[in-house]
């Protein structure tokens, strides 16, 4: 048999289509190609399967990047792809390699009783259907554009996050074996450069400020504006992105304990290395 | 938060033995199904519902093979 098989395009047909949450909105042009209110979902291949397994590419972002324009083509560069279609994706491709419910262990906090429950992907799927980015803060005569992060944007802060904090670990150890001063002094240092990323953090989230007579896109001068803003201004917006990831995070599940009928929440963490663990 | 290094190290030899769950199953489908379908097909273009579906038809044949008494090889 020929090594080359022209059929190969045809091998896999799409499980689910789906809309996607972002409405197609925030990609940059050539990320996304095709219809985003029918985007078709394949299940993952082996080799898919075997890259979220892989722990430097879960790490790097690499293994959602790969898989997501494996399994949903429409979506040329992952990379781009906004926030708030990362989680609904990742769901939607769960759905069409292992089906609807995915099963998960909960512990009851008031009885320490381990619950087996069943969570039916599709009604989350549904719930980010139904969600609408709202980036728009206004705040007296000017008024403030955000968007959602793209994902080469979070797995860059991610692993700079990561870096940061584990560092402070290893000098909170340091710290128990002597060397205070120059522990502190370093502790500082790390606090500052992770104030600097939050403040980043912002920054690219900001797409423009509108003013009564102008528009301001420019990075620089937004920063600008912002390092020398009222408090206030800064706390508006840091409410408004806590607001809008609480939005977008997944949703709870509600969980009555078998032992001891206590109510709780249970929350899926989008960890892909356990989410695409099929148990 | 801090995770302790033996609890990655645990969790990092349970991706491993994922991998090779996964490639064994490749292996040996591709093995059993006669050059029906290549390891890197199965790899690269079936998915897990295909793995399904070609397992049961290997079992299948198994079994038969097994009834008839015909050699399996």
């Amino acid at each position: 048999m020929s090594s080359f098989n022209p059929l190969q395009k045809y091998y896999r047909q799409p499980k689910i289509y789906v809309a996607l949450p972002s409405k197609g909105v925030y990609y940059p042009q050539g990320s996304l190609q095709g219809d985003h209110t029918n985007v078709p979902i394949f299940g993952m291949t082996g080799m898919d399967e075997i890259i979220m397994k892989t722990p430097d590419a879960l790490f790097n972002g690499e293994a959602t990047v790969k898989i997501v324009q494996s399994c949903c083509p429409y979506i040329k560069d992952a990379w781009k792809m906004p926030s708030t279609d990362v989680d609904a994706l990742l769901i939607a491709i769960r759905i069409a390699t292992y089906g609807n419910d995915m099963d998960m262990t909960h512990v009851c906090p008031n009885c320490q009783t381990e619950n087996d429950l069943s969570i039916d992907l599709t009604k989350i799927l549904d719930y980010y259907s139904n969600l609408t980015f709202d980036g728009k803060i206004e705040i007296d005569d000017l008024t403030i554009t955000i968007r959602p992060l793209r994902y080469e944007e979070i797995t860059k802060f991610n692993i700079e996050n990561y870096k940061l904090q584990r560092t402070l670990f290893q000098l909170s150890q340091a710290e128990t074996s002597g060397n205070d001063d120059e522990t502190r002094k370093l502790q500082d240092e790390i606090y500052k450069k992770i104030s600097e990323m939050q403040m980043d953090l912002f920054i690219t989230s900001i797409e423009n400020v509108q003013m009564p007579e102008a528009i301001v896109e420019d990075e620089a001068l937004i920063t600008d504006w912002l390092k020398n803003s009222d408090r206030d201004f800064f706390k508006k917006i840091k409410d408004k992105l806590e607001t809008n990831k609480k939005i977008w995070d997944m949703p709870e599940q509600k969980v009555v304990c078998s032992n001891c009928g206590h109510e709780s929440h249970a929350i899926i963490t989008l960890d892909q290395a356990n989410f695409f663990d099929k148990s | 938060m801090y995770t302790p290094d033996s609890e990655i190290e645990n969790y990092l030899n349970s991706f491993d033995a994922v991998i090779k769950q996964i490639k064994e199953e490749i292996y040996r489908i591709s093995w059993y199904m006669r050059g029906g379908v290549s390891s890197l097909d199965l790899l690269h273009y079936f998915t897990r519902d295909d793995r399904i579906v070609m397992n049961e038809i290997i079992k299948e044949n198994i079994d038969l093979t097994q009834k008839s008494g015909l050699p399996l090889l």
